[in-house]
């Protein structure tokens, strides 16, 4: 008995081995800095240490809920996520589809690349395009396009309904090509048989959709949301500092945690307060992350991430 | 009638497809075009798909620096080439295992690699760390090894992708047919695997490509070492500081620099290799080994 | 691996040892892993003092230190441009020549760039990497004193060094970079006032009569007591918008504002303020955002902004005023002016220039942050502090070694010139220097180097410069650093609620109709933020401070 479960796991040591040299880099690169997370309640003193440093209790992380701004910003940065997460969702499908089925090679690659190269774009680039188009005297919106539709100039960086609107298209604009490269790998990996035996059986495009690919896209879907949600707390700083072009005036809907520590913070130079915005950060998606992954558990076993 | 149905699909497609990349094509056309535009037109007139005035002037001032920006291209794509393959070769060792479902511990070590994808402990304690131990600063392991080698988020969807794609029946036959786990790993996990690894590759050498944060924490004194994105970096600052800053006496140079067709055009210089690569390498996408390939 | 994991950890180990045993020099430790193998001189700035007891520096004492075996000292600095890493190596080779031999100090230049300086200081104070002296940017102070990363230079002020940088400073600016009785830089020595005006183009100037009516002359700069009131710059601007109604009469954009020259002593962040302007000797801390004096500014701002004088994206722009200039559609900017001002415009702009001087003032204050911008400090991260203190010392008294790391080498970065200026060597200029850091201005002692000629200047530039200063009539809380350690909550807080609408205000973005309710709404944020306690606990300090002074 005994000897068969050694036996058993003996099986098994060829995948722990190559599981090694991965786990020795994280552990390095990730677990051994994260001692350093005890920063976030301390006095940090350099010349002591990050362990030597006086202990100051829950002080460096008061900053973020000392202002009705913190309902803001977790607002935004929530509204923002969630709908990051399910539009690059649905039209990373639907464009991974889209490029799947057309004929023309040639085309497939025109349309690959045109939903990855706008991934290559720094947020600051990314800025002053945006700002070539919504600019007040220069702008080619306000200049060409509304005087053409017969609309008036509109100051946009100053009003700030407009930026939900704004900021979920660039940023589909900008990261759409992430999810839908994804998409698309898996989508070639279905066994191709699986299609002929639907083309057999008369099924429509549709039905190929909802029966084959659906189906095989699930667990991909699933473990991207799944780590989205840990990192809900976190947004793409570029996106909401350089793009919005720190324009006062519309943070009602710009503002986000990220931007209001950095906002915060760039006049001083505190590690304690910073590491405990990002302590604060992960423990909520940590939180938010286990119960997510206990509810796909009771769906799917399978495809819970641990 | 099925056939009508198809191609009547293929049209939606292809429109919307049509669409989106007209959409993506105009800012970049817009960030070319601004970038050869004269800087003045450029500042009185504002950004136009059809400038007044051409001018050279932003990339005369880039290829100025010379040998520079050779160097910092060379450290880019040794560091973007070593770094990939160490990536993806890691994470597809790391995820084989993760993917297998009878593995004893297999949640523990799912835990273990995503946990790291929710905490950090931030730049100082990691500095110390990558400093003080490893004696990186300075070099050229400063480019490689912090941050970018591994990534949990790449590990995971590889994990997921094996999970789904490769179905447990093969490995059953190869391990009946006495297949020792290496020769799984290589000749089904990495052939059937493709798709993936290529994608997930992509994203490790962008990640690499257009990092500079690890040139600005450990390179300090020896900027050799900088790569395309720290040298480009560096190149903006200066502008900036020149463009808004009475207080020096090389304004009168400065006053001839385009500092607003310049970062146009820098944003250009530091993506073109990647365009110009991507649609060449493009065929491993999708040409990944088919199941039936393997089989027969 | 493992081997060699080890053997470093050993090295490193084993250098930490050595560095707490051997006492008298090592005030700082490399002790990077942060445990408590440091003996308990490591804090800097708390056991500074009890630590120098023993040694009674003279001017000769140079330690242990020789000319074949010197300290080695790491000067950081920021390089704000480009300079030929050759020609700095030179250079560097060229200093030490000079101070191996007189200082016993062999000096490693370490240059940081703008936009990296806080990261990298930051992360060099942690991880006790090798660095002496170093540039303190005064809004970090606070928090780079309170995480001990600056050393207390108190002790070395009676001795000769000390004695040197006060004969170059004065008292009173000699000791302007002090927080809590902790000193912790040295001002450059600058031009301090900030007396505000206008920027304006001379040929449209011409043009429209504006020159005749108010007497401009070319390269006029210097300040004689001459201001005119905003009210005459209203009127320039409607004049240059009839004629030229597709140009912009007032660029500004979002930092560089008019209202940065309404006389406050901002007492460092701005949030409580001495309003300057309504009472010279007050030294009651206000809200600013409260004051009338800001309030006409803004009021004022937004009817230009209303009337379209003002650049229309200015809340948002950072295309800085050069680059609009040169663009040839903007007439005018808000700049502070000193002399020597307009060659420097004229050169960055393309355009030939005429300044006025502007705003209701009669004398500028003088604010310590005013004064103390950037300061010339010392790590603890540095071996020997004495020796350091001497080097910074070099920088306010020694003209040769500004001479070499400002402009470079006599001869081969540069040339002196037969009026005693300099200008760059011959074959060289502005765009194909290979070293010119011309950064007096922020660190060091520039009244002791040459003048740079750029076309204008005169060899008796530096006196025209302290005589600029002269304008300037000290705030009654100048040398007064505020702490805001214990406030970094709420200063976080504050700084958000008040960039939420600081750009719109400061460029008139709102318009005439939404100036009380911004002010408002700005004021509400503000104290929801905290701002009660702030200016109490200013108050609290600056009493006890004014008490001390006494």
């Amino acid at each position: 008995m005994m000897k068969s479960k050694a036996k058993k796991l003996k099986r098994y040591v060829p995948f722990y081995l190559m599981f090694l040299p991965g786990a020795i880099y994280l552990l390095i690169n990730n677990y051994l800095p994260m001692a350093g997370l005890v920063v976030a309640f301390k006095q940090y003193n350099v010349r002591k240490g990050i362990f030597g440093s006086a202990w100051c209790g829950l002080k460096n992380i008061r900053f973020l809920f000392a202002t009705p701004d913190a309902w803001v910003i977790t607002r935004n940065t929530i509204f923002y996520n969630a709908s990051f997460i399910i539009i690059n969702t649905v039209l990373g499908i639907m464009f991974a589809i889209f490029i799947c089925d057309t004929i023309n090679k040639r085309m497939q690659k025109i349309y690959q690349s045109a939903i990855l190269f706008p991934f290559l774009m720094s947020a600051v680039i990314l800025s002053y395009i945006v700002y070539a188009f919504l600019s007040q005297s220069t702008g080619i919106v306000n200049n060409t396009i509304l005087p053409a539709l017969g609309l008036d100039a509109v100051n946009w960086y100053s009003e700030a309904r407009y930026w939900p609107f704004l900021l979920v298209f660039i940023n589909t604009w900008k990261s759409i090509g992430y999810g839908s490269l994804i998409f698309i790998s898996s989508i070639n990996g279905i066994d191709p048989t699986f299609y002929e035996a639907a083309k057999l059986d008369g099924a429509t495009k549709w039905q190929q959709i909802r029966n084959i690919m659906f189906p095989s896209l699930t667990p991909t879907i699933i473990t991207l949301t799944l780590m989205s949600v840990g990192r809900i707390f976190y947004s793409d700083f570029g996106l909401f500092y350089q793009v919005p072009r720190n324009s006062g005036m519309i943070y009602s809907t710009t503002n986000v945690i990220d931007t209001y520590v950095y906002r915060g913070l760039m006049k001083q130079s505190n590690v304690g307060m910073s590491a405990a915005a990002g302590f604060y950060q992960s423990v909520v998606g940590f939180a938010l992350v286990l119960l997510a992954n206990l509810i796909v558990k009771k769906f799917s076993k399978e495809n819970a991430l641990f | 009638m099925r056939e009508k149905s198809f191609s009547k699909f293929q049209i939606l497609a292809n429109t919307v497809m049509i669409i989106w990349t007209i959409i993506v094509i105009l800012p970049f056309l817009l960030l070319s075009l601004s970038s050869i535009t004269d800087e003045n037109t450029l500042v009185a007139n504002g950004y136009s798909f059809f400038p007044e005035k051409l001018s050279p002037a932003a990339y005369v001032y880039i290829i100025k620096s010379g040998v520079k920006i050779l160097k910092a291209y060379g450290v880019s794509i040794l560091i973007t080439l070593i770094g990939t393959a160490v990536n993806v070769l890691l994470s597809a060792l790391m995820a084989y295992p993760l993917s297998i479902k009878r593995l004893p511990g297999r949640r523990f070590l799912n835990f273990f690699v995503f946990f790291t994808m929710l905490f950090n402990g931030g730049i100082v304690p990691s500095y110390l760390m990558w400093t003080g131990i490893f004696q990186i600063k300075d070099t050229i392991w400063a480019q490689l090894l912090p941050n970018f080698l591994l990534s949990a988020w790449n590990v995971m969807m590889i994990r997921t992708y094996f999970m789904t794609s490769i179905p447990d029946s093969l490995y059953e036959a190869a391990e009946i047919d006495g297949a020792s786990q290496v020769k799984i790993f290589c000749n089904i996990v990495i052939p059937l695997g493709r798709p993936i690894l290529v994608t997930m590759g992509t994203f490790a050498g962008l990640s690499y490509w257009n990092d500079w944060t690890n040139g600005l924490y450990y390179i300090v004194k020896n900027k050799n070492l900088y790569n395309v994105q720290n040298l480009l970096n560096q190149m903006v600052n200066n502008i900036q500081y020149l463009a808004t800053s009475s207080n020096s006496n090389v304004t009168s140079a400065a006053s001839s620099i385009p500092s607003t067709a310049i970062q146009m055009a820098i944003a250009f210089v530091a993506i073109l290799p990647i365009m110009l690569i991507f649609p060449t390498f493009q065929k491993y996408y999708s040409k990944g080994l088919t199941l039936g390939g393997v089989k027969g | 691996m493992r081997k060699r994991i080890a053997s470093i950890l050993l090295a490193t180990t084993m250098a930490v040892t050595m560095l707490a045993g051997c006492g008298t020099n090592s005030n700082s430790s490399s002790d990077i892993s942060g445990g408590s193998s440091g003996s308990s001189e490591v804090s800097g700035t708390e056991t500074a003092s009890s630590d120098s007891g023993d040694s009674s520096v003279t001017a000769t004492s140079y330690g242990e230190y020789t000319e074949d075996n010197p300290y080695h000292l790491v000067f950081s600095y920021i390089e704000f441009y480009e300079q030929d890493d050759n020609a700095r190596s030179a250079v560097q080779e060229a200093i030490n020549e000079k101070m191996i031999p007189e200082y016993h100090i062999e000096v490693e230049l370490l240059p940081i760039e703008y936009a990296e300086y806080q990261t990298t200081i930051q992360l060099m104070l942690s991880g006790g990497d090798e660095l002496d002296v170093i540039p303190v940017y005064y809004p970090y102070a606070s928090s780079w004193i309170s995480m001990g990363g600056i050393y207390d230079m108190t002790e070395f002020m009676s001795t000769d060094e000390g004695k040197a940088v006060i004969d170059a400073l004065g008292e009173d600016n000699a000791y302007v970079g002090t927080m809590n009785g902790i000193l912790y830089g040295f001002p450059a020595n600058k031009e301090s006032v900030e007396l505000g005006g206008l920027c304006m183009r001379a040929d449209i100037c011409d043009e429209l009569g504006i020159t005749e009516e108010y007497g401009l002359e070319a390269n006029k700069d210097e300040y004689d007591g001459t201001f005119y009131d905003w009210s005459i710059a209203e009127e320039i601007f409607a004049k240059v918008k009839d004629a030229y109604p597709n140009m912009t009469p007032l660029y500004l954009y979002n930092s560089d504002q008019l209202v940065r020259f309404k006389f406050f002593d901002e007492l460092v962040d701005g949030f409580g303020v001495l309003d300057w302007e309504a009472d010279h000797s007050s030294t009651t801390v206000v809200n600013k955002y409260e004051t009338d004096t800001y309030k006409k500014a803004v009021t004022m701002l937004a009817d230009w902004y209303d009337k379209e004088y003002i650049y229309k994206d200015a809340a948002t722009d950072t295309q800085g005023t050069a680059t609009m200039m040169k663009a040839g559609n903007t007439f005018s900017y808000v700049t502070a002016i000193k002399p020597g001002f307009l060659a420097e415009a004229e050169s960055a702009n393309g355009y030939d220039c005429y300044s006025m001087y502007f705003g209701d003032h009669k004398e500028g204050g003088l604010s310590t942050t005013n004064v103390s911008f950037f300061n010339t400090g010392i790590a603890t991260n540095s071996k020997d502090p004495e020796m350091a203190f001497k080097f910074i010392s070099a920088l306010y008294s020694d003209a040769e070694l500004m001479n070499l790391w400002q402009y470079g080498i006599e001869g081969v970065n540069y040339q002196v010139l037969d009026d005693g200026t300099t200008y760059f060597a011959e074959g060289e200029d502005g765009s194909n220097y290979k070293y010119h850091q011309n950064t007096g201005w922020f660190m060091g002692n520039q009244f002791i180097s040459y003048v740079w000629n750029d076309g204008s200047k005169t060899p008796d530039y530096w006196s025209k410069l302290q005589h600029h200063n002269d304008w300037a009539e000290y705030s009654p809380a100048f040398g007064f650093m505020w702490d805001s350690t214990d406030y970094s909550t709420e200063i976080t807080a504050l700084n958000n609620a008040l960039e939420t609408y600081r750009s719109a205000l400061d460029t008139g973005s709102i318009g005439s109709a939404n100036v009380e309710s911004t002010l408002k709404s700005l004021n509400d944020a503000l104290y929801a933020a905290g701002l009660q306690d702030v200016i109490d606990a200013k108050q609290e300090q600056l009493n006890k401070w004014l008490a001390e002074q006494k």
